[in-house]
């Protein structure tokens, strides 16, 4: 499990740093693609199969085309790839903020925390979430709904092209 | 044996990972996906602490989290669109008409 573990961490962690440095939009999204599969396999690992089927179906499918769908429709040339330098001082922050969090988490997490074994046989599943949703979460469930209307109307109003900027 | 340590440090890692890519990268649709990467960084941890209270919050959180993410996803890059519809560009350094004179 252990093992697992460490795979699925290492090449989710090897995937955020390709998207930090490849030059090209098309295998900064392959590599989110595929850290977001290795995330999916970490919910598996923590008894979360309906998420784990969510982030695969949702994350890896529908999002991810969608953000490769507007790569090919705007079909960048090769001098739009290029990228303007980040300043120095700038960069030299960003690291500086990287390695003191890391120092941080070390100093917080001293005691390691153990998971329990499972009370509940069906913990995790859909049952087990759906219940959750359909019940006890029903009025924020059926706004999510209402957030996405308002999402998908933004989103054609903006992309019309009649819109003057 | 994993612990829930290795959880949250992964979730911290990821984090700080997306926000670097956010903030270093000068292309739109790598920087929303550097957003995309942090939603997911907190759904780590949200699911691992479910686990390690064996309750339903952190599942229904993480599932919020991830239609959040879609509808952000697509207004996101609708903007994206209309923005290089405007100056036939994706990078930031085309927008910057708000910015304080240098």
């Amino acid at each position: 499990m252990l093992i697992l573990f460490y795979f699925f961490s290492i090449v989710s962690i090897l995937a955020a740093l390709l998207i930090l440095s490849a030059k090209n939009p098309v295998h900064c999204a392959i590599a989110l693609v595929l850290a977001l599969f290795n995330i999916a396999g970490l919910y598996i690992m923590l008894d979360a199969p309906f998420l784990a089927a969510i982030q695969v179906l949702v994350y890896a499918g529908a999002i991810m085309v969608l953000f490769i769908f507007v790569i090919m429709l705007l079909n960048l040339k090769a001098e739009e790839l290029v990228e303007q330098g980040i300043t120095g001082p700038f960069k030299f922050l960003v690291a500086l903020l990287v390695i003191s969090s890391f120092a941080l988490t070390a100093l917080v997490l001293k005691e390691p925390i153990r998971f329990q074994g499972l009370n509940a046989l069906e913990f995790g599943t859909i049952k087990f979430v759906g219940k959750a949703l359909f019940t006890e979460y029903l009025v924020a469930f059926e706004l999510t709904s209402l957030l996405l209307t308002v999402a998908i109307l933004g989103a054609i109003i903006l992309a019309k092209r009649s819109l003057k900027l | 044996m994993i612990t829930l340590n290795h959880y949250l440090v992964l979730s911290f890692i990821l984090f700080i990972l997306g926000f670097a890519i956010l903030t270093l990268r000068r292309n739109l649709l790598i920087m929303l996906m550097g957003v995309e990467l942090m939603l997911n960084a907190v759904n780590i941890a949200l699911v691992a602490f479910s686990r390690l209270h064996q309750g339903v919050e952190g599942q229904v959180a993480a599932f919020f989290v991830i239609v959040l993410a879609a509808a952000e996803a697509g207004v996101g890059l609708a903007i994206v669109i209309a923005l290089f519809r405007k100056r036939a560009s994706v990078q930031t350094h085309m927008f910057m008409d708000l910015r304080d004179k240098v």
